[in-house]
């Protein structure tokens, strides 16, 4: 098992699908027009419903490095915090990464959410390199587990090796 | 100055290319003399002859001129003198070279074959897209659909347990059919020889290939499996240009095949999928030793060349022509062996010219068919393969890739041709006897010939409400009437919008939808019906014979339907979709 | 040595200077392209009946002297493109022996076969280097392909197949050409050519056998190259 613990909190590496965990919330790198789109957000709409976009339409946008929250439709999670990190190379990828996670956080711990989950925000389609976006997740989640909250453990989804080598590599780092 | 007004995005592909520079690409762009001779080579410059722009060299100038403007001496001190000043400054100019790189090529590389001096300008134009993509500048379709890649594991977004679903579907039709508790498809078989591999357009609109393809290996008497994940061989990476969604998509596939132990990856027929798979894709990943692969063709070929199967070729007696992808042929070398099979298994080949490594493409390749904006243009370069297929007199093109079958498809129809597209696996399936093949439970009998047919049931959609949504009158008597034979009580709309109004008033089980109608066209009405609340949730399954539909599959503004037919519609196969649409969408709800 | 005239001699060692810049900076360049790291195909060859990268290198190297190979040379029209391509080259050839030979043995070009031979190809590649500027202005689509280094060295070397054709008629001493001056000329231009192609598209044909190597090894391996036709 991948993990750090981090008083008696845990950052934790997982393999799992992420739309199909059981946690209080998960994490969706939504775009600005909050649409969900293909990939993740085409598996939230077609299992969790097309109550989600409309809740989504209704919240209308999400500026980069925000996060807004939506209720989970059928899914196993409760919520799904759709989280607008940096996309395709643009300017300050490390600052917007970061301010993405904490607001993704922020709102987590606002719904009073216990078990969290993170994709690797962006490392696909969005081009954020996985070095960087590795070491950022990681460094601002466990500074958060370090300042006390409700959250008790945050999980990072990555099925695929490619992202679950840099990420175990980092977590471990600082363990 | 230039350098002074280059935005973020600019400034970020130019460090992009210098990562995709070695020797070979930098030969290609050093060595290009503007000749002009890879000009007629390319079926967009025959098509358009008017239009300067679509000459090959034009197309690569494009990357040239960043990489003169950054990396070569007398590009960076004079940059007028070697055309290096034309180079992309504003995000405006980024959708033109998007234009360019997505929207007048597709990559099939035949003029690279042309060149005097070698220049393989295909994989210059691929670079292109590379860099574009990587600041998210590319047709909405590819960006769909790579995202779907990225995330869900294939190109159309198929949940795992749709996909399961359809192989189970598969798998019991086929011990139907069979009568035979053997004859069905293993799943996640630890140990088997053969890891076999599809494209999702299979599993989504064309489910009876992986059914004939599992008859073929039931009948040769393979031990085989299909994988529950990295099962498809396809790579929106080739098409995108990014190196990383290719080298992702391969590796899912060489971990999933070592994971279960096979000896070998057999990849269904699609053109791209095995170029992607079988070469590009070790070189993504970083594969050192990568695991034996070939095409489904190869293995058919072998089956029938050992007598592990028998074929009859007069079951295929149609006049045949082949069409080549340019990925199997140009890309994999990959032409002699379809043939050798085609003329096994059929009666009447007759050869297309130009053929084999300097074929022309289908116009459906470089993942144009995910790109809707372009569709007009793409049918309009399809004119020079349309009058190659037309001179052969072939009432049958046969093809081993499924992006070819749906580019020729729209050709076929766009140019009125009379003839269909098959692939090998059909007529492999399609030619099989049965009778003195070695079985691997003898003592069950098996029909002597098989015939593909889905399950007879007397009424199988008794109880259910169909909404036929079609313009033109024969075609709507005409499901109607079997929609009415199979059990199920049909209601009708001739336009988009009397359709929206039915199925609000009718809520109906399935609605049957044509796309191509005057006034509210079938796509718009889909995307209303998915986006109204009453309606979102009805499955939809599309009945058309036009291009329509590429775009909600790939542009997927909404949750795509549920099926899809084209026409001319074959009954049994409308009343299959149709019952396995509604048992699934039982299944789900429960 | 042959006795030449002061202004022919200062010509002469600025030619044989322009051509040792040259070398230096053709090696710079040579260092430069093979400074890019060479890709590997890791994939196992495509098609074990037809896959050889060492025979696609090989033929896709001699493909300039295969006009049957291409598509666009196999044609007619294309053909004739070719034949106009092989007596431009050849022509440059010519016109180099001629620079160099006449700066230390002037008499082998006054040999009557040598000469004429000298002379046919200069005079044939100019008409040639005459008709490619009209197709490079004239047509639309090679004027929009073409950049201001594809006209000038078109055109200086439309100008230095003329000189040299002067230069040629001088040394045999025919067509009445009786003034030296053609030849000092043409040693110049021919020492900023030496000097310019480096910097310029037609040091093509330095990276000539490195872009037919890698296709031909690159398409040889999937075994697609040679083309095989039918």
């Amino acid at each position: 098992m991948v993990e750090r613990k981090i008083g008696d909190k845990n950052l934790r590496l997982v393999r799992e699908d992420i739309t199909e965990m059981e946690v209080d919330a998960f994490v969706f790198d939504i775009t600005e027009d909050v649409k969900l789109g293909s990939g993740f957000g085409a598996a939230i709409q077609q299992r969790g419903g097309i109550v989600i976009q409309k809740e989504l339409d209704e919240i209308g946008g999400c500026p980069t490095g925000e996060a807004v929250v939506t209720e989970a439709g059928i899914l196993k999670a409760d919520w799904i915090i759709h989280a607008n990190g940096p996309k395709f190379r643009e300017e300050d990828e490390e600052g917007k990464l970061r301010k993405t996670v904490q607001s993704a956080l922020a709102r987590a711990e606002e719904k009073g959410v216990k078990r969290l989950a993170f994709p690797p925000m962006g490392t696909g389609l969005y081009q954020v390199p996985l070095d960087l976006c590795s070491r950022v997740m990681v460094k601002t989640i466990s500074d958060h587990l370090a300042e006390g909250g409700t959250l008790e453990e945050v999980l990072i989804a990555a099925p695929d090796n490619r992202e679950f080598d840099p990420f175990k590599a980092q977590i471990q780092e600082g363990a | 100055m230039a350098n002074q007004a280059k935005t973020h995005k600019i400034k970020m592909m130019e460090e992009q290319l210098a990562k995709k520079l070695n020797r070979q690409v930098v030969g290609s762009l050093v060595g290009c003399v503007h000749c002009g001779m890879c000009d007629e080579s390319c079926h967009y410059v025959l098509a358009f002859p008017d239009d300067h722009k679509m000459t090959p060299s034009y197309k690569a100038d494009q990357v040239r001129k960043l990489f003169k403007a950054n990396h070569d001496w007398t590009g960076s001190v004079f940059p007028w003198w070697v055309g290096a000043d034309k180079v992309p400054l504003s995000d405006d100019d980024l959708e033109t070279l998007k234009d360019i790189a997505f929207g007048t090529c597709t990559n099939c590389r035949r003029c690279t074959l042309s060149c005097p001096m070698g220049v393989d300008t295909a994989t210059l134009n691929r670079i292109m897209r590379g860099l574009l993509s990587h600041v998210g500048v590319m047709p909405e379709g590819v960006r769909v659909v790579s995202k779907d890649q990225w995330e869900i594991g294939n190109q159309m977004g198929v949940l795992k347990e749709d996909y399961i679903d359809t192989i189970e579907w598969m798998s019991e039709e086929l011990e139907e059919d069979l009568g035979h508790a053997e004859a069905t498809i293993p799943m996640e078989k630890k140990g088997a020889k053969i890891m076999y591999c599809i494209n999702p357009r299979e599993v989504k609109y064309d489910p009876r290939t992986i059914k004939e393809a599992a008859l073929i290996f039931w009948a040769a008497g393979e031990d085989w499996t299909m994988p529950d994940e990295g099962w498809d061989n396809t790579n929106f990476g080739l098409f995108s240009g990014d190196d990383g969604l290719g080298g992702a998509c391969a590796k899912r596939e060489y971990e999933k095949a070592r994971e279960l132990g096979v000896d070998k990856i057999v990849i269904s027929e699609c053109g791209h999928g095995f170029r992607s798979t079988r070469f590009e894709g070790v070189n993504w990943a970083g594969e050192s030793e990568p695991v034996p692969m070939e095409s489904s063709v190869m293995t058919m070929l072998n089956y029938v060349r050992e007598g592990k199967i028998k074929v009859d070729p007069t079951k295929n007696p149609e006049k045949m022509t082949f069409h080549d992808s340019c990925n199997n042929a140009r890309s994999g070398g990959f032409f002699e062996e379809p043939r050798e099979l085609l003329n096994l298994v059929a009666m009447d080949f007759q050869e297309m010219y130009p053929n084999r490594a300097e074929g022309f493409c289908c116009t459906g390749g470089g993942g144009a068919m995910s790109m809707s904006e372009y569709t007009p243009r793409r049918l309009e370069s399809a004119k020079i393969k349309a009058d190659q297929i037309r001179a052969t007199g072939a009432k049958v093109v046969v093809t081993s890739c499924h992006n070819c079958v749906d580019g020729l498809n729209d050709l076929i129809k766009h140019y009125k041709l009379d003839c269909e597209v098959k692939q090998l696996v059909n007529l492999v399936a399609n030619a099989l006897v049965l009778d003195e093949v070695e079985k691997p439970v003898e003592e069950v009998a098996v029909p002597e010939e098989i015939t593909v047919k889905p399950v007879a049931e007397a009424e199988p959609l008794a109880g259910r409400k169909i909404l036929v949504v079609d313009d033109e009158e024969d075609v709507r008597t005409f499901l109607i009437t079997v929609f009415e034979d199979a059990g199920a009580e049909v209601i009708s709309a001739a336009d988009g919008n009397e359709a929206i109004a039915m199925a609000r008033e009718h809520l109906p089980d399935l609605i049957s939808l044509d796309l191509s109608m005057p006034g509210k066209d079938g796509v718009e009405t889909f995307v209303e019906l998915r986006s109204t609340a009453e309606t979102e949730e009805i499955p939809v399954c599309v009945v058309t014979g036009h291009p329509e539909f590429r775009q909600v599959i790939y542009d997927r503004p909404v949750p795509p339907p549920e099926g899809y037919l084209g026409k001319p519609v074959d009954e049994d196969k409308l009343v299959a979709y149709a019952s396995h649409i509604l048992e699934h969408r039982n299944e789900k709800a429960n | 040595m042959h006795e030449v005239s002061p202004a022919l001699h200062t010509a002469e060692v600025v030619h044989w200077i322009a051509l040792v810049v040259m070398a230096i900076v053709y090696t710079m360049r040579i260092r430069w392209l093979l400074s890019f790291k060479l890709a590997k195909d890791k994939s196992a060859p495509g098609n074990p009946a037809q896959s050889n990268k060492e025979r696609g290198a090989r033929h896709s190297l001699f493909n300039v002297a295969m006009p049957w190979s291409m598509e666009s040379t196999r044609n007619p029209k294309g053909f004739v493109f070719y034949l106009s391509f092989v007596l431009f080259h050849l022509g440059v050839v010519a016109g180099i022996i001629l620079a160099f030979v006449s700066t230390i043995a002037p008499d082998f070009l006054r040999i009557p076969v040598v000469g004429w031979t000298v002379m046919t190809l200069i005079v044939g590649a100019l008409l040639v280097s005459l008709y490619r500027i009209g197709r490079r202005t004239l047509r639309p689509l090679m004027r929009l392909i073409s950049t201001p280094d594809d006209y000038f060295s078109l055109i200086m070397l439309t100008v230095w197949f003329a000189v040299g054709a002067a230069t040629q008629a001088y040394l045999m001493g025919i067509w009445g050409v009786t003034n030296g001056v053609f030849q000092i000329v043409y040693l110049y231009l021919t020492s900023f050519f030496l000097l310019y192609v480096p910097f310029s598209k037609i040091s093509h044909y330095l990276y000539y056998p490195f872009t037919r190597t890698y296709i031909g090894r690159a398409l040889g391996h999937r075994g697609s190259y040679p083309v095989v036709r039918s």
